[in-house]
């Protein structure tokens, strides 16, 4: 009965350890695997945001056009200019969209890789720790004769 | 102008950002991790409570150990071997209990707590020793005390005496100051010491004054004993009456037996050769005697000798015999019947006389020593064979008795008289081959009994470490040299010649 407690005692640290690791190992996959997910999904809704702002973006100038057309104001001087910068804001709008979504995009990237670099440390760490725990019951618990 | 309504679609949205766990994060193998180390916590917190059971029963078991060792310890006579065997002892032990416990962690653990206990034990080891050493300091201070004491009682001169007091107050001083004696031992010594000396100043005072007395009234016993009663008292008194009494003892048995000496002497002549009226007036005899003699001288002008079966015999046998006429009859004197029996029946009757004497000494072991060799005293069977063997084994007895006295200077005890017994025997059995094997094999002797040896000068020669063989060798050498009855003393100067020789005995 003592040998198998000490077995137990001596060997489960090992075995708490390598199940540690796996479970770290299947977090660590998991969070990677959300994060690419999750960076795609961003870069695809950013391209659609941004066409939707250009949609919007031509609508609006569009209109104002009309409007000058019908006020009888020539489409030319200020009315131009002003139509210009708006359609440049407008379309500044969307690339800022597109930009937020490729960056959004690039962090979730960023963090799968290293989610993984890190989930393989905290594996390592898990298999040493039981180890360390291990020996440290084995030294403390030796069968001795001097 | 009514117009159109324009769309434009809202903000897209492709679902919900992932998580790790909709893309296969599984928890349960964290909690399997947990789940093993708690059993392996349990089982190391198991393993060390069982460990630890395991110490304190092993602290118990050689604590009681330990205890009994040194109690066992204690009772060797061998006071300088206890240290070294105590030590012997624990280490056997504590190792014994050490390997009952299988890990080195608790094995310290047992020798940490168990190493108290054990040097306390180990000290009470010590504490014996020095104890015991104490003791026996004190033992041999005080027998030393005794023993000077009695050389100061005994000493002939003051000087002397105070020689040895002096000695014996350096002994008991030492003993103190070592812690042997306390000051109450010591006082007590001196009061014992005192009082030994002034028993045997009064010994020696007693002493002279009996010479004194002796020398006042020379061989009148009542005016000494009158005198010392008139002058002294007490203990005084006992003594002196005691020394006076015990010499005039001794004196008056020395004359009667010189007298009896030569009665028997002068009976012997009368009744043997030429021996005339006149030489028996001139001998120096009392009347009785005198009148026994002229008697013999008569029977033997008129013709008459001593008759077998005369009456005087009988009288005096029958008054020997009976116990309430027995101590009256040991008190007479036989040579007054000399003439009217013969030798033989004269030398029966004083048998008969010395056997009722031996009963005051030891008479159970005596009569007890009889019925091993069937010469039981109690037996009703009348037979002359068995009373002549009888009175012959109580005449060795009483002689060697004599002699073991003699050599002891005092009283035999009750072990000493076995002993003698024994021997005695052995002897018995040894000339009397007929009572051989009928009570088991004989015992060993305690010396053996050469061939026409009697026990008397066996008792002698083995008090002087001669053997039988040795002593017989001794005979055998004189035999050869041209001495064919070589007496006792001669044997033994041989004796004492032939080892300072180099002889080699068989």
């Amino acid at each position: 009965m003592g040998a198998i407690l000490q077995g137990l005692a001596i060997g489960a640290p090992i075995a708490s350890g390598i199940f540690q690791a796996r479970a770290f190992e299947l977090e660590t996959k998991a969070v990677a695997s959300a994060a690419r997910f999750n960076a795609a999904i961003g870069l695809e809704e950013a391209q659609i945001e941004a066409a939707r702002q250009r949609r919007i973006a031509r609508r609006t100038l569009a209109t104002g056009r009309v409007a000058v057309g019908a006020s009888g104001v020539t489409f030319e001087g200020s009315p131009l200019a002003f139509a210009m910068d708006q359609a440049a804001e407008l379309e500044r709008n969307a690339v800022n969209v597109e930009i937020a979504g490729r960056n959004t995009a690039a962090l979730d990237l960023a963090r799968a890789t290293n989610v993984r670099s890190a989930g393989r440390r905290r594996s390592g760490a898990a298999l040493l720790s039981g180890l360390t725990e291990s020996a440290f019951r084995g030294r403390a618990l030796r069968i001795g004769r001097g | 102008m009514p117009r159109i309504p324009r769309v434009i679609a809202s903000a897209a949205s492709l679902g919900r950002r992932a998580q790790a766990v909709d893309l296969g994060f599984d928890q349960g193998a964290q909690a399997q991790a947990r789940a093993i180390d708690e059993v392996g916590e349990a089982a190391n917190a198991l393993f060390e409570a069982d460990e630890d059971a395991l110490v304190s029963k092993g602290i118990q078991g050689a604590s009681t150990e330990l205890n009994d060792l040194r109690i066992a310890v204690g009772e060797n006579p061998d006071i300088d071997a206890r240290e070294g065997q105590f030590a012997d002892g624990q280490r056997e032990i504590l190792s014994r209990h050490r390997e009952t416990i299988s890990t080195v962690r608790f094995q310290n653990s047992f020798d940490d707590r168990m190493f108290a206990i054990s040097e306390r034990t180990r000290l009470g080891v010590k504490e014996g020793v020095t104890r015991s050493r104490l003791d026996q300091i004190r033992a041999n201070t005080l027998t030393s005390v005794a023993g000077l004491t009695t050389l100061a009682g005994e000493a002939d001169s003051d000087d002397l005496r105070q020689e040895y007091l002096t000695q014996i107050d350096t002994a008991l001083g030492g003993a103190v100051s070592s812690g042997a004696l306390t000051a109450t031992d010591r006082a007590q010594a001196e009061i014992r010491r005192d009082a030994e000396l002034a028993a045997a100043q009064e010994v020696r005072d007693s002493q002279a004054v009996a010479d004194d007395l002796e020398a006042q009234f020379p061989g009148d016993l009542a005016a000494q004993t009158k005198a010392a009663r008139s002058q002294f008292s007490g203990s005084m008194e006992d003594l002196v009456v005691a020394r006076l009494k015990d010499r005039n003892g001794i004196a008056v048995t020395a004359q009667r037996q010189a007298r009896q000496a030569k009665f028997e002497s002068v009976v012997n002549l009368a009744l043997g050769g030429d021996y005339t009226r006149v030489e028996a007036l001139k001998a120096d005899l009392d009347v009785g005697q005198l009148s026994t003699v002229l008697g013999i001288l008569d029977d033997k002008d008129r013709g008459k000798g001593p008759q077998a079966d005369s009456e005087e015999y009988w009288d005096f046998y029958n008054g020997l015999s009976n116990p309430a006429t027995a101590e009256e009859f040991r008190q007479k004197d036989l040579n007054l019947l000399a003439g009217k029996i013969t030798p033989k029946q004269m030398s029966q009757l004083r048998d008969l006389q010395l056997e009722v004497d031996l009963l005051d000494v030891f008479p159970k072991k005596v009569d007890e020593a009889l019925s091993i060799i069937k010469l039981d005293p109690s037996s009703t069977k009348k037979s002359k064979d068995k009373r002549e063997q009888r009175q012959l084994f109580r005449r060795n007895v009483q002689a060697a008795k004599e002699l073991a006295v003699q050599q002891k200077g005092s009283p035999l005890t009750g072990p000493e008289m076995d002993e003698l017994l024994d021997v005695g025997i052995t002897d018995h059995n040894k000339r009397e081959g007929k009572f051989l094997g009928i009570f088991g094999p004989p015992q060993a002797p305690r010396f053996t009994i050469g061939p026409g040896e009697g026990v008397t000068a066996a008792a002698r020669r083995a008090s002087d470490g001669i053997s039988a063989d040795q002593w017989q060798q001794t005979i055998a050498e004189l035999e050869a040299s041209g001495n064919e009855d070589p007496t006792e003393a001669e044997i033994r100067q041989a004796y004492a010649d032939l080892v300072s020789e180099g002889f080699e005995f068989r």
